[in-house]
């Protein structure tokens, strides 16, 4: 990725105490630490206690493919005048492929990166990570459910018939 | 060991709802059961969307959809409704209903238990009706189109929209969409203030509550109006004075030259299309709508507008100073000597175009109506054609439905030759077979502008040739 010398450097701090040093760029694809930057502009370490160094590190690769992709189709239109739209379509279908390739992780950490999109504010990583627990939902059994995320169940046989009882058609095999 | 950990259940609620609100409305319900802590969370989601709809990802999905709806079902529904705990952001419905089956007052009840529940923002009820159910329709043939694309009609006739929608007074409603039903508004209506986007589709309404609907809604920006029929609204007689309006959307068979657009100094986009490509009976496009349309910069139209203009009533000062993108679907079997003559008033008009898409139709392989119109533009290059001159940039031929493609490129030779700014001539088509001799032609051309690019994209196969 080329970087300008005159871009500011970030020092972020992990919850154990790794340091990770970005451009603001990619920092301020965080919603939370852009809008730290705008409130103290000569802020340029941010420790994040709420998040490790594994899923920090996750975050940064994310965050910094993004912005790449993002120049280069800006970098593109500038140089032609217009984006081509077949080119445009290429370049998102291969941030797309990425993006799955990304989210080639166990449910452990699936869900930690869900934690850290959602306390950094990171639409793109939310929206992707929320999806992808969606999708490991979809067309499950109750019980597959619960074994695919580590969920006990906690009631009874009894009461498990209750909530069934409430709505029958949810548990319908489906037609 | 990390991996045998539950982290779902722990996460904020919020995002808990995020995840199940991608869900089908069934597999929503079914993770009630996984364990405690999941419980009610679906009782928290804040939209519903009921049928046949595209989810985030662009598939369609099928919730809750069946193919002979019932009263049993609506019920369902009113549960479903009831258990949520609101308030709802987003309620769409789209149901097929099969004929003499709709219960219009379990509807009813519906509607106002959501009013009940409060907060809805966007409501999206869409019917269709069969006698039986019948298979999808093909795509239409608009596929690069700056606006949305209408959906083909599912009526067997207009009688048989049976769905009232009497519609209690939601507070905060921004987006209203209908589709095949016949609308009433609630007595004394008081109007949506915060309406900003409506879409009527096949909607029954009388002309009075249209008007009602639209003098209240001073806060719409969109308004989307497909009626392919007068009995729809028999007394339609529409005078619009919307300060905040920026698009519109007219599909509108046999009545368009009641429409008036009086006052919509924010206008910015317009589709206009007056009668669809097998239906004889045209509306006539008027010069109310017209000079309405003068301030746009994004105007689409279609053939039909040179079929229902006169010449003789178009007034040569007319011009769309702001206009700069211009999509025309231009069917090219119907073109004569009048018509050439309004589509080349209408270029004329354009002084400032930057960006045109011209869509190339023809249901037979004559090239006379071509040739005419290529005649025809030579002829008259001469007098006025400023946009040629001085700002034409772009221009995008398709020829994917077009029988002979070598009449369609005398038309792309045509910019070439004359348009001394274009930057990017883009040529769609979809058949290979005439693609050799289609560069080999290109090549000869002497373009006008020294720096435009020529490219080819083939539809089919989403290949682009750089010919220039």
């Amino acid at each position: 990725m080329a970087r300008s010398s005159t871009e500011n450097m970030i020092t972020l701090m992990s919850s154990d105490g790794e340091e990770f040093m970005v451009t603001e760029k990619v920092a301020r694809e965080c919603t939370t630490i852009r809008n730290m930057l705008e409130d103290d502009c000569v802020i340029t370490n941010i420790p994040l206690p709420n998040v490790t160094s594994d899923i920090l590190s996750m975050v940064i690769e994310y965050c910094m493919e993004h912005v790449a992709a993002a120049e280069k189709a800006a970098a593109e239109t500038a140089e032609k005048g217009s984006s081509s739209a077949p080119a445009a379509a290429k370049a998102n279908k291969d941030l797309e492929e990425w993006d799955k390739a990304f989210m080639n992780v166990d449910v452990y950490t699936l869900c930690d990166l869900i934690l850290a999109a959602n306390y950094l504010n990171v639409s793109g990583l939310l929206d992707l990570t929320i999806q992808t627990a969606a999708n490991l939902i979809k067309g499950k059994s109750p019980e597959q459910i619960r074994k695919t995320f580590h969920i006990q169940n906690d009631l009874s046989l009894e009461e498990e018939e209750k909530i069934r009882s409430q709505t029958p058609w949810a548990f319908e095999k489906s037609e | 060991m990390a991996e045998e950990v539950d982290r779902i259940s722990f996460l904020p609620e919020d995002v808990k709802i995020s995840i199940l609100s991608r869900l089908v409305v069934k597999e929503a319900v079914r993770t009630s059961v996984l364990a405690r802590s999941w419980r009610h969370i679906w009782t928290l989601l804040p939209s519903l969307r009921l049928g046949r709809y595209r989810d985030s990802l662009g598939d369609t999905c099928n919730d809750f959809d069946h193919s002979t709806v019932s009263s049993t079902w609506i019920q369902r529904v009113n549960h479903l409704v009831s258990s949520l705990q609101g308030p709802f952001l987003l309620f769409e419905l789209s149901l097929l209903f099969v004929l003499d089956m709709v219960p219009s007052n379990l509807l009813q009840r519906l509607l106002h238990l959501l009013l009940q529940k409060g907060g809805v923002q966007t409501l999206d009820l869409s019917f269709s009706y069969s006698d039986k159910v019948m298979p999808p329709q093909p795509a239409p043939f608009f596929l690069n189109l700056p606006l949305p694309v209408p959906v083909p009609l599912r009526l067997h006739s207009y009688h048989s929209l049976k769905v009232k929608v009497w519609l209690p007074p939601f507070h905060s409603l921004k987006v209203l969409q209908l589709e095949g039903c016949q609308l009433v508004l609630p007595n004394q209506f008081q109007g949506f203030h915060s309406l900003t986007a409506l879409s009527l589709s096949d909607v029954i309404i009388s002309n009075h509550h249209l008007h009602l609907l639209l003098d209240t809604s001073k806060n719409l920006t969109t308004f989307k109006f497909y009626a392919r029929n007068l009995d729809l609204v028999p007394d339609l007689s529409l005078n619009i004075s919307l300060p905040l309006l920026t698009n519109v959307n007219f599909e509108i068979n046999e009545m368009v030259d009641k429409i008036c657009l009086v006052s919509t100094p924010l206008l910015e986009q317009a589709y206009i299309s007056v009668g669809n490509f097998e239906s004889k009976k045209l509306a006539q496009v008027t010069l109310g709508l017209l000079n309405g349309l003068s301030m746009v910069s994004s105007l689409h139209l279609d053939s039909h507008v040179l079929e229902t203009l006169s010449l003789h009533a178009l007034p040569s000062s007319f011009s769309f100073p702001q206009l700069k993108c211009l999509t025309f679907i231009l069917k090219v079997d119907t073109l004569d000597k009048r018509t050439c003559d309004v589509f080349h008033w209408l270029l004329k008009s354009m002084p400032f175009l930057e960006e045109l898409h011209l869509q190339l139709l023809s249901f037979s392989k004559q090239t006379e109506g071509v040739a005419t119109l290529m005649r025809e533009l030579l002829v008259k290059k001469q007098n006025g054609f400023s946009c040629l001159n001085q700002s034409l940039k772009r221009v995008t031929i398709s020829m994917y439905l077009l029988l002979n493609l070598m009449s369609g490129l005398t038309v792309v030779k045509f910019f070439l030759l004359n348009a001394k700014m274009l930057k990017l001539m883009k040529i769609l088509y979809s058949d290979d077979d005439d693609e050799l001799s289609m560069i080999e032609e290109l090549k000869k051309v002497e373009v006008a502008s020294s720096d435009a690019k020529v490219v080819m994209f083939n539809i089919r196969t989403e290949v682009t040739v750089d010919v220039k």
